[in-house]
Parts: C-alpha cells; sequence; structure tokens
C-alpha cells in the first residue's frame, strides 16, 4: 500500500511537473528557456513512461529527445545571433481569445476526464516492455505486429531528411565548378511583367 | 501473404527510389528523365491498382483493400500524375518566366511521390498507428513542396504557416486518437467502432479528430491558413495541395466515419450539416473579393470541401458513391482550371484575375477549356460538376437536411458569379494592343485538352457514376454485414 501510494505521488508531481514545465516552454521570453523548460517536459514524461513500466520507452525517451532533440535546439539556439528575439507582444484581443478557447477547452476536457472510468487493462494485454519483445513486435507480419507502420516511419523519416536538406539547400553560385546545372533555373533573374511587378495590396481574409 | 495486395504502394515507392536516385546519376541535360521516371511509375501503380484484387488483406488485416480503398487510390495516382506533368515545365526551366530558386526535379518528384505512398497506405490502412503514421507521410512532404521556392519570401511563408498548422493539425488528431485507444483498449478501427459507446469522452476524441482533419480539408473554421499556402507555394504545388491535400482529408474521414464510426455516423449528421454549410458559405463570399487567382481559388477549394463532405450524411452505398464520384470530378475540374493557371503564369508570371483579360482572344482554346473547367466548378449542367452536386445534394436531402439543399443551392449560384468574373476577363473585357498568342507546350496542351474532355465526359456519360456506385455498393455490403 504504501508503495502504491508512493507511486501516486510520484505520478501527480510527474505530471504536475510536466504542465508547468510545458507553460514556461511557450511563455518564456528567451528562446534558450523554452529549450530548458522543453527538456523538464521530456524527462517528466520519460518518468510517467517508467511508471506505467514502459522502460525501454523511458530510456528511448531521454536517449532520443533530451539528448538528441534538445541538444540539437539549443544548438540551433546558440548558432542564430537573435538568439532571445521573440514574437511581439500579441494584441490584448488576441490574448483574450486564446485565454477563452484554452480555459474553455480546459474545463471541458477536465469535466470530461473527471467523470471518466476507463477499465484497467487486463495484465495479459499490457504491451510488452523489454526491447527484444518489441523489436519481434515492430517486425511482426501478423496481426499483433505492427511492421507496416514501422517500415512507414522509415519512409517518414526519409523523407524529412530529403525536405530538410532541400529546404536548408544553397544554391550555389554558377562560376563556382562543381556545381549542378540543375539549378539552372535558380541562377535566372525573375524576368516578371511589369503589372506584376508593383503589386498592389491583397484583400486579406 | 499475397503481396500483390500492395503492388500499388510498392511501385510508388520504388519509383520514388528510382527517382531520387537517378537525380545522382543522370547528366544535367537528361534531367527530364526524371519526370518520365515519375510519370512511369505512376502509370505503373495506377495499372497495378487497376488490377488488383478487389479485396483482400495483408498483414493479418492491417491493410486492406476493398472497392472504396481502389477508388481512392487511383483518384491519389490521378491526381499525382497530372501534378508532375504541370510541374515538369517549371522544374526544368522551360517556363517562359523564369523563377529563382526553383529546380530540383529529383527531390521534388520524390517527394511527391512520397506523399502519394502515404496517401495510398492511408486508405488501406486499419488501425490508427497505420492510419497516424501514414498521414504524416502524406503530409510532411507537402510542408516542403509549399516552401520550395526557397528564394521567395512568400513561398517560405507558405511552408512555415504550412508546418505550424499542420502541426497543430497533427496534435489534435494524435489528443483524439489516444483518447479513442484509451476508451477501446484496441488500435484497430473495427475494433474502436464497436467497443466504444457514446459517452462524452467518446464525443470529445471524435471532435478532436474531426478538428485535427478539418485543418487538412479545409473545413471553417479550420480554413486560415489555405490562402496564404495556396499563393505562396509554387502553382503546381498548389494544384496538388488543393486536390491531394484534400482528397487525403476525406479518405481520412472516411476511415474515421465509415470504418469506425459507421454505428454512431447518424449522431453526426447535423454537425456535418452546419460544418458544411458554414465552410460552402464563407469560402463562397471570401472568394467574391480575392483578386490573386491563387487565392481565389483557395477559397473556392474550401467551399468545395464543404459539398465534399455532404457524402458523409448517408452511411450508406449511395453517400460513398456520391462522395467518390465527386472527388474524381472535383480533381479532375480543379487540376484543368490550375492547368490553364500554370501555363498562363508559366508564359507571361500573372497571376491576377484581371489579367487575364482577352485571353479568348489570343488563345482561344485555353479559354475554352478554363470556361468549361470553371462552370463545371461552379456546377452547370451538363458538366461534371452538376452532376457530382446533384448527387451530393440528394444524399443531403435524403438525410433531411432540406434547408443544408437550400443553403448549397444559394452558394452555388454565388459561385457561379465569381467563376464568371474570370470568364468576363476572358471572354468580354479587351485584350492589351500589343497581345499576341501564347505558345503552349505540348504536354501541357495536352494534358489541358484531356481535362477539359474528361469534364464533360464525366457529366454525360454515367458509366464513372455506375461504377463508383458498383464498387461502393460492394464494399458498404461487406461492411454493414
Amino acid at each position: 500500500m504504501m508503495h502504491d501510494a508512493a507511486l501516486t505521488v510520484l505520478f501527480y508531481v510527474l505530471g504536475a511537473g510536466a504542465i508547468l514545465c510545458a507553460l514556461a516552454v511557450v511563455n518564456a521570453r528567451r528562446l534558450l528557456r523554452a529549450a530548458l523548460a522543453l527538456m523538464f517536459v521530456l524527462l517528466a514524461s520519460a518518468g510517467l513512461y517508467l511508471l506505467l513500466g514502459a522502460e525501454f520507452l523511458a530510456g528511448i525517451q531521454v536517449l532520443v529527445y533530451v539528448g538528441g532533440i534538445v541538444i540539437l535546439i539549443v544548438f540551433a539556439v546558440m548558432l542564430t545571433s537573435a538568439a532571445d528575439l521573440l514574437e511581439d507582444h500579441p494584441s490584448p484581443g488576441r490574448m483574450l481569445a486564446g485565454a477563452v478557447a484554452s480555459i474553455s477547452f480546459l474545463v471541458f476536457a477536465g469535466g470530461v476526464f473527471a467523470r471518466l472510468e476507463l477499465a484497467a487493462p487486463a495484465p495479459g494485454a499490457r504491451p510488452p516492455a523489454d526491447a527484444s519483445a518489441i523489436g519481434r513486435r515492430l517486425l511482426d507480419f501478423g496481426s499483433e505486429g505492427y511492421v507496416l507502420p514501422f517500415e512507414l516511419l522509415s519512409l517518414l523519416l526519409l523523407a524529412a531528411v530529403i525536405g530538410g536538406i532541400a529546404v536548408a539547400r544553397k544554391t550555389p553560385p554558377r562560376d563556382q565548378p562543381f556545381t549542378s546545372g540543375g539549378d539552372a533555373p535558380g541562377e535566372v533573374d525573375i524576368v516578371l511583367p511589369r503589372s506584376q511587378r508593383d503589386e498592389p495590396e491583397e484583400p486579406r481574409a | 501473404m499475397n503481396f500483390w495486395l500492395m503492388l500499388p504502394e510498392l511501385v510508388v515507392i520504388a519509383t520514388a527510389f528510382a527517382a531520387g536516385g537517378a537525380d545522382l546519376l543522370v547528366a544535367d541535360r537528361s534531367r527530364r528523365a526524371l519526370a518520365a521516371i515519375a510519370l512511369g511509375g505512376i502509370a505503373a501503380a495506377f495499372t497495378a491498382a487497376l488490377a488488383a484484387p478487389l479485396g483482400g488483406a495483408l498483414f493479418g488485416g492491417r491493410f486492406i483493400v476493398d472497392g472504396a480503398a481502389r477508388w481512392f487510390k487511383l483518384l491519389f495516382l490521378l491526381a499525382g500524375f497530372l501534378t508532375v506533368v504541370l510541374s515538369k515545365d517549371l522544374l526544368e526551366g522551360r517556363a517562359r518566366v523564369r523563377v529563382r530558386g526553383i529546380g530540383f526535379p529529383g527531390e521534388y518528384y520524390t517527394l511527391l511521390l512520397f506523399t502519394l505512398a502515404g496517401m495510398m497506405c492511408l486508405i488501406s490502412a486499419t488501425d490508427i498507428v497505420t492510419l497516424y503514421v501514414s498521414l504524416e507521410l502524406a503530409t510532411l512532404p507537402l510542408f516542403v513542396l509549399a516552401a520550395w521556392r526557397r528564394d521567395d519570401a512568400r513561398s517560405g511563408e507558405a511552408g512555415l504557416k504550412y508546418v505550424i498548422v499542420g502541426a497543430l493539425a497533427s496534435a489534435f488528431i494524435l489528443y483524439g486518437l489516444g483518447i479513442l485507444y484509451g476508451l477501446a483498449g484496441s488500435t484497430a478501427l473495427a475494433a474502436i467502432g464497436r467497443a466504444v459507446a457514446p459517452s462524452p469522452a467518446f464525443w470529445l476524441a471524435a471532435a478532436l479528430v474531426l478538428a485535427g482533419v478539418g485543418f487538412k480539408l479545409t473545413i471553417v473554421p479550420f480554413h486560415m491558413w489555405a490562402a496564404d499556402v495556396y499563393e505562396g507555394a509554387p502553382t503546381p504545388v498548389t494544384a496538388y495541395l488543393s486536390v491531394a491535400s484534400k482528397a487525403t482529408g476525406l479518405a481520412f474521414l472516411f476511415q474515421l466515419f465509415f470504418r469506425m464510426l459507421l454505428p454512431h455516423l447518424e449522431a453526426w449528421t447535423p454537425l456535418l450539416a452546419i460544418l458544411a454549410a458554414t465552410t460552402m458559405t464563407l469560402g463562397n463570399v471570401v472568394a467574391i473579393v480575392q483578386s490573386n487567382i491563387k487565392r481565389f481559388m483557395a477559397f473556392s477549394a474550401i467551399s468545395q470541401a464543404g459539398y465534399l463532405i455532404m457524402g458523409f450524411m448517408a452511411p450508406g452505398t449511395d453517400g460513398v458513391a456520391a462522395m467518390i464520384f465527386y472527388l474524381l470530378v472535383y480533381i479532375v475540374t480543379n487540376l484543368a482550371v490550375f492547368a490553364c493557371i500554370i501555363w498562363y503564369s508559366n508564359e507571361t508570371g500573372r497571376e491576377r484575375i484581371e489579367e487575364y483579360r482577352g485571353l479568348a482572344r489570343t488563345n482561344p482554346l485555353m479559354a475554352l477549356a478554363m470556361m468549361v473547367a470553371l462552370f463545371s466548378l461552379a456546377g452547370i449542367p451538363p458538366l461534371s460538376g452538376f452532376v457530382g452536386k446533384f448527387f451530393l445534394f440528394s444524399i443531403a436531402s435524403a438525410a433531411g437536411c432540406h434547408w443544408l439543399v437550400a443553403v448549397a443551392a444559394v452558394n452555388t449560384t454565388i459561385s457561379l458569379y465569381y467563376y464568371l468574373r474570370i470568364v468576363r476577363q476572358m471572354y468580354i473585357e479587351p485584350a492589351e494592343e500589343d497581345a499576341a498568342p501564347l505558345p503552349s507546350g505540348r504536354a501541357l496542351a495536352a494534358v489541358i485538352g484531356a481535362l477539359a474532355v474528361a469534364v464533360v465526359l464525366l457529366g454525360i456519360v454515367p458509366w464513372f457514376y455506375a461504377q463508383a456506385h458498383a464498387h461502393a455498393a460492394l464494399w458498404t455490403a461487406a461492411a454493414l454485414r
């Protein structure tokens, strides 16, 4: 009983910590602080995974998200000069609208979840926690396996890599050797008719 | 295991790799081979999807092929094929108006084919994990494609806005799917549908998913990103977004409503009717005041999405058939309009509606094709748009929403007004003094001609609708059993 109570307390501590840090992520005025708060959100969720008995997932969470992604974000923040440039203060009307929308959703969702009785999963239905069983499930062709989403994810990652490079590519100057002529259209100046050069304001909706 | 069922997807994925790999190998001057590879692959996948057996499952039922899935796949492939043809000139630098920072056909086609693969897996998925991953695969490359004109601030803005809105939509969908999994204890769509009883948490989950899909499908009030993204993205990408992204959203909604919530679908009719009515009304009213043709088409596309979701108001064969048929009509018609827009902007760099004036004097055939397509979008008989709208309106009417039919009819009239604005510029306004006929590439001209003919044929030949209806009937017979 003592053990259970401790776990429950730990759950609430981790949950509240995650929510507070998440609020700090969106409210921080400096990007670096937001990144740091994000790291604590991810750590707290790793703790929640541990409480659920998903040790492998918790390890991966720390390894990939905390160790990889947050570090990358911090690098990016450090490398960009305008590190603490954040958006201007939104107008009061917008802040009010945002507050009303989010608080009403919070109240509504909270009301729904407060009355919700979720059945605890049967002991056998609990997903396997050790790495080898997860690996087997990921590559299982049968109805219990996840080979299709697993392979689709690999395509998704590849698409993200190609896309990331395509967005971040630098079109090389024409006089450099070894550049690809496939970039040729990128080298030509825009030849626009006069009617488009001084474009009047579009009505925005 | 019968992997032939997956052949269309595998062909598309293999083509994506082939296009990306060939980009490394071919010489610069033979770079147009990449488009040929992409077109050949999509055509092969189309044939494979036609030839594949009409029923079957893979991976223990996690991937199914049925009548509805096959129709969606054919539509996705059609949209992809046409988009590659429309993109070719711009990417290979053969447009008369050179645009800075576009090019890289290999990466472009690879990403385009990846989105196709994602869409095709999406409609065949039967569990929420595959469904979500496929949705991401179908949309994530689109963010990049929207920002493809790297040196253009508007294109960058389009990509950034799209990525933020897309992440928000994904968060909504994931939250909703997570609650559904918690309620049902299963990831299989059919099992979730059987296990959950209507309860507040269930409605919350379904509403969250619906909101997330609403972003993809540009349903009001989740439409606000569309105009900026459509305007900033390169025009072929805009064309692809307007049909393929809509088709993806519709496919996801199909999965949600028909494969999962079929027993509870009737409870959704009032909400769907309100969403459809607000979507088509807002899209139409705002389209009237647009002066950039891409923004104009964005709002036109929003209003068309309002018509499309009317098909979900009947949980039977008719609803599925009407929706699939209208999607076919919409893809053909909208791409016909966009093909004309792309041709015109490739040749002149013009994107404003009043700059289309006198097109009928200089290029009568192009103007005719565009007029036919615009009239079909407005729903003038006997063009296909009229037939498609007629079936959808009859669905709404059969569901008892006569007020929605009235709203839709009023909207059709409004839309006729603003589609006529372009026709007026082309036919009634005089051309500029020194206007000369503009040349057109063979591929683009052939596509525009074929699409214009298809717009007419789909309206007067009942075979297509009969086929859609027959396949939908096969599917519903299996699903409702």
